[in-house]
């Protein structure tokens, strides 16, 4: 049998995942998927665009002009049902100036409940950070529970946290973080009140969706329902 | 046990040897399972499955719920006893264990399995690079897999077939001799009609986590998809033990080669696999995600895509369409069950879905009055089987037959329609501001006389007379095609709208017109034969864009702006003074900038794929199939693209602008054009009546597999033919005329 041995040469584009965890979904915009099937943007969000970055990595780009009446862009992933407690995103500022722009997020499942995550650069007890200004990459990541802020069953709060109070008040016992069909994300992008980005479009990338979980993977037996 | 050909095995797997050794001429039996989900259900996350028959082969399905019960059909070909079983794969990564499968059964089967497919040549892709790869005879493949510097580095395996091909199966084998780089753990399947692209998604096989499978060959359905190129795309190769990432194939096979559903001598061989494969996507949704393991249930995004039909009766004249002439099987029976078990009041009037008699506990669609009896017309005379019109309601014991008299008898008498036209009663009815709207279109306040409704009635009357006469009661069947010119003169005198050359929606219950330039309305008046000449060139010209009509916010060339269909009215919702819609308690904003503004939103400026049937008729009728021919290649185009795999989201984050996927069965009627349009197949009181009316640049077209009256056809129709000529099950007839197609077989001339 004439065989030949095919290989590759590569340049290492992305750096390896923590050997602790296990990439459940990685984002990378393929040519092989429309996102239009999976991306929906609403409120200041006024276009998204699949463009190549210097290093010919693929990333979506979403136009925003807030406004007054809707100060907030909304970046939804739909995912399949998909179970993770780890979640890393890249994002990066354009056109913003030196005015501060803010991410959160939030996800829900396919039963009705929502999970609200600490927005990006929230420490305890400390007020959230802006996205760094200047067109520079910043990772988002978030993980469950530590950095969940709030969760809604059926629109009834069932967190330990008082929502904006970082009070507890009860325990997530009744939530299983291995078993979650997490079924959206939703990113909010949004400026201050007074901003001077009112009326005026400018954008924020998205890169590198990575959802994950820690290994090991949660056990094959049946889970205890 | 040995299940000689022709049989199949339902439920389970069959265990056995490996594939080297499967005799094409020993795999007529088929195994079914079907699998409750049982404790894996507990899982939220999508998963998919494996069975193992246990003779060397595992077959994945698609993701879905894991509540949910899946099933399978595997060709079943080794003897023995069938032990199979089946573990599930989360999609994050968890894989259960093997577990014995519960319910297998073994079924009659009609076919051998598929043969095998040449393949012309095997090429390997990585990182803008194409390398060949020498296949075996047997598939094997000769060489070493694919290494890769860095992880998620995408790269292929590619097999051109050399032309357009029916393909059943694709078969993968490991390769023992390179358990370095090991079967692909992340995988999809991709089709092409031409080995440069543009790749389309098999949605039903795209694999994360995928197991090991050692010595067993994956068996990958694919269900008769018409593909000039496949490709195993992986988008995340292994991590190799010793560093780098990699994956191999030791073989790779294809069977198929059965003839397409629908085939005819296209210009271009493109255009064979994109009206099989819209139907195989649309009509069937064959390779397509089902979260909940059932084509009659929709599926959320980002999964959406076709589905075989939905119950409720505003479905299920389009479902009989669509699956009647499938002949016996699942889709035949549980159309069959709906039709049998959805209500029909003792006064007659049908309900909208088999709890409730209202259309989403809204209003009452008295359409469903003509659409019953039009289901059951159009199914029975397709298949002929007097039991189906006995089958007993479960809950009322009254039989399909007699509520489907009681429906119409509602519309002559309860509705109006001997005046030869039908008006809806009560308030929410009465298409004034305020009221409920009254049909499928839910978003527009159609109401009192009602365009679409009339429109279902006119079929409904011809349809239905068919069934009466085929029954024997030519009486009552002359009475209802009596009634049909007068709800056409009805029809013409309401909603004919002389100022804008187009027929309106409805007439309110204070009189007045309501004309959004609704497209849906004017293509299906055509589509029934309801426009004479004049009227008909008119609403043609004014689609096409060669006149504008005063008022309209789309025209011209932005009327057919999507490609796939029109838009849905060319005048804007927020042009009524006051709006004449139903924004659900605010839930639609017609304004500019609002979630239901102009083109936002699907019954608003957007567009649902199944006018385009509607359309395509009318063009037929009217304009003649050259133009029908244009249009349907306007629509291949698009499928071209993307598989027409649309559902982008407005403005505020809500994906109503296209009816393509998801709750749009009824977008699988526009393939079936190739049947009942191309072909002129329709079923009459005598038997199958064939009409064809071919467009200039086809000489011939054929449907296969066609099921009438408790046999399978090979009907077609071809210009060069003189005469119909029957040999058995297939007929050739002339592409002119009108032919008959007897229950019992025989074939003449037809009025």
């Amino acid at each position: 049998m004439n065989r030949f041995y095919q290989k590759f040469a590569l340049a290492a584009v992305l750096a390896a995942p923590p050997l602790h965890a296990q990439i459940a979904y990685r984002e990378t915009f393929p040519e092989h998927r429309n996102p239009a099937q999976y991306i929906r943007i609403a409120a200041a969000g006024e276009k998204w665009e699949i463009l190549k970055d210097d290093d010919g990595a693929r990333f979506m780009r979403v136009t925003m002009l807030p406004l007054e009446n809707r100060p907030r862009a909304l970046v939804v992933w739909d995912l399949a049902p998909l179970q993770f407690n780890r979640l890393s995103v890249r994002v990066r500022v354009n056109g913003s100036g030196a005015a501060p722009v803010f991410l959160s997020l939030s996800a829900s499942d396919r039963f009705g409940s929502s999970y609200t995550f600490k927005p990006f650069g929230k420490a305890d007890g400390a007020p959230r950070k802006p996205l760094p200004a200047g067109g520079a990459w910043a990772t988002y990541s978030a993980r469950t529970p530590d950095d969940l802020a709030s969760i809604f069953e059926r629109g009834k709060e069932v967190s330990p946290y008082v929502h904006g109070r970082g009070e507890a008040v009860t325990t997530w016992e009744n939530v299983d973080f291995k078993n979650i069909g997490f079924k959206t994300l939703h990113f909010q992008i949004d400026v201050l009140k007074n901003s001077v980005l009112m009326g005026k479009p400018f954008s924020v990338d998205f890169k590198l969706l990575e959802l994950a979980n820690d290994r090991p993977a949660p056990p094959a037996a049946p889970l205890p329902h | 046990m040995k299940f000689p050909f022709p049989q199949i095995l339902a439920c389970g797997l069959a265990c056995m040897p490996g594939p080297a050794a499967l005799p094409a001429a020993e795999t007529a039996a088929t195994l079914r399972i079907a699998h409750v989900a049982a404790r894996e259900g507990m899982r939220k996350e999508m998963v998919y499955y494996i069975w193992d028959g246990g003779d060397g082969r595992w077959l994945p399905t698609a993701i879905g719920f894991a509540e949910a019960v899946a099933s399978a059909a595997i060709p079943w070909i080794l003897e023995g006893e069938p032990k199979p079983r089946w573990r599930a794969v989360g999609l994050s990564g968890w894989t259960s264990d093997w577990k014995p499968c519960g319910r297998t059964r073994v079924e009659p089967s009609t076919a051998p399995l598929a043969p095998q497919l040449p393949v012309k040549s095997a090429s390997a892709q990585a990182l803008g690079k194409s390398k060949e790869v020498k296949t075996g005879a047997k598939g094997e493949l000769s060489w070493n897999g694919l290494r890769l510097a860095a992880d998620f580095t995408p790269s292929s395996l590619t097999l051109d077939l050399g032309g357009v091909r029916g393909v059943d199966w694709l078969i993968l084998r490991g390769d023992p001799r390179n358990q370095e780089a090991g079967f692909p753990q992340h995988f999809l399947i991709q089709s092409a009609v031409s080995p440069d692209g543009p790749w389309y998604p098999v949605v039903s096989a795209n694999y994360a986590f995928f197991p090991d499978p050692e010595a067993n060959e994956v068996w990958i359905p694919l269900r008769g998809l018409l593909a000039r190129a496949l490709r195993v795309h992986v988008p995340r190769p292994n991590a190799l033990a010793g560093g780098g990432f990699g994956w191999t194939l030791g073989g790779i096979r294809l069977l198929g080669g059965a003839a397409p559903a629908f085939q005819a001598d296209f210009p271009a061989p493109e255009s064979l696999a994109a009206w099989n494969n819209l139907w195989l996507n649309f009509g069937i949704a064959g390779n397509e995600i089902h979260q909940r393991f059932d084509p009659w249930w929709e599926t959320d995004r980002p999964s959406d895509g076709g589905m075989v039909c939905i119950g409720s009766c505003e479905w299920l004249a389009w479902g009989a369409k669509k699956l009647s002439w499938l002949g016996d099987g699942p889709f035949t029976k549980q159309l069959e069950k709906y039709i049998a078990g959805n209500p029909v009041d003792p006064d007659g009037m049908v309900w909208a879905a088999p709890n409730s008699a209202e259309h989403l506990d809204h209003s009452v669609h008295h359409v469903n009055n003509s659409i019953y009896p039009t289901a059951v017309a159009h199914h029975f005379l397709m298949r002929r089987d007097p039991a189906f019109l006995e089958t007993k309601d479960p809950e009322s014991g009254e039989t399909i037959l007699a509520k489907a008299r009681k429906a119409m008898d509602y519309n002559l008498e309860k509705l109006g329609g001997k005046s030869g036209m039908l008006t809806l009663p009560g308030r929410d009815l009465d298409g004034t501001p305020g009221s409920h709207g009254s049909n499928y279109w839910d978003f527009w306040l159609f109401g009192y006389k009602c365009a679409h409704t009339n429109a279902f009635f006119h079929e409904a009357l011809r349809q239905f007379a068919e069934l009466e006469e085929a029954l024997g009661n030519t009486g009552r069947a002359a009475e209802l095609r009596a009634l049909r010119p007068k709800v056409k003169e009805e029809f013409n005198r309401a909603f004919w709208n002389e100022q804008t050359g187009r027929y309106a929606g409805w007439i309110d219950a204070n009189g007045k017109a309501h004309d959004f330039g609704f497209t849906f309305v004017n293509t299906q008046a055509l589509a029934f034969g309801l426009a004479d000449e004049t009227r008909a060139a008119r609403v043609l010209d004014w689609l096409d864009g060669k006149r504008a009509v005063a008022g309209d916010d789309s025209t011209g060339a932005d009327i057919y702006a999507f490609g796939f269909a029109p838009r849905a009215n060319t005048r804007e919702a927020r042009r009524g003074n006051p709006p004449v819609v139903n924004t659900w308690d605010g839930a639609f904003d017609i304004e500019p900038g609002g979630n239901a503004a102009y083109g936002l939103q699907i019954q608003n400026g957007g567009a649902i794929f199944y006018v385009s049937y509607y359309d395509l008729h009318g063009r037929m009728r009217y304009a003649g199939a050259d133009d029908a021919a244009k249009r349907f290649s306007a629509i291949e185009a698009e499928f071209r693209k993307d598989q027409l795999r649309r559902d982008p989201a407005n403005n505020k984050g809500v994906s109503d602008i296209f009816g393509i996927l998801r709750e749009f069965p009824e977008s699988g009627l526009v393939p079936y054009f190739f049947v009942d349009g191309i072909l002129g197949i329709e079923p009459a009181a005598a038997g199958l009546r064939i009409a064809p009316a071919l467009p200039e640049a086809i000489p011939s077209a054929t449907v296969t597999r066609l099921a009438f009256a408790g046999k399978t056809w090979s009907i077609t129709a071809a210009r060069d033919a003189k005469r119909p000529v029957a040999d058995g099950a297939t007929i050739r007839l002339p592409a002119t005329g009108a032919w008959l197609l007897t229950p019992d077989g025989k074939i003449a001339a037809h009025e």
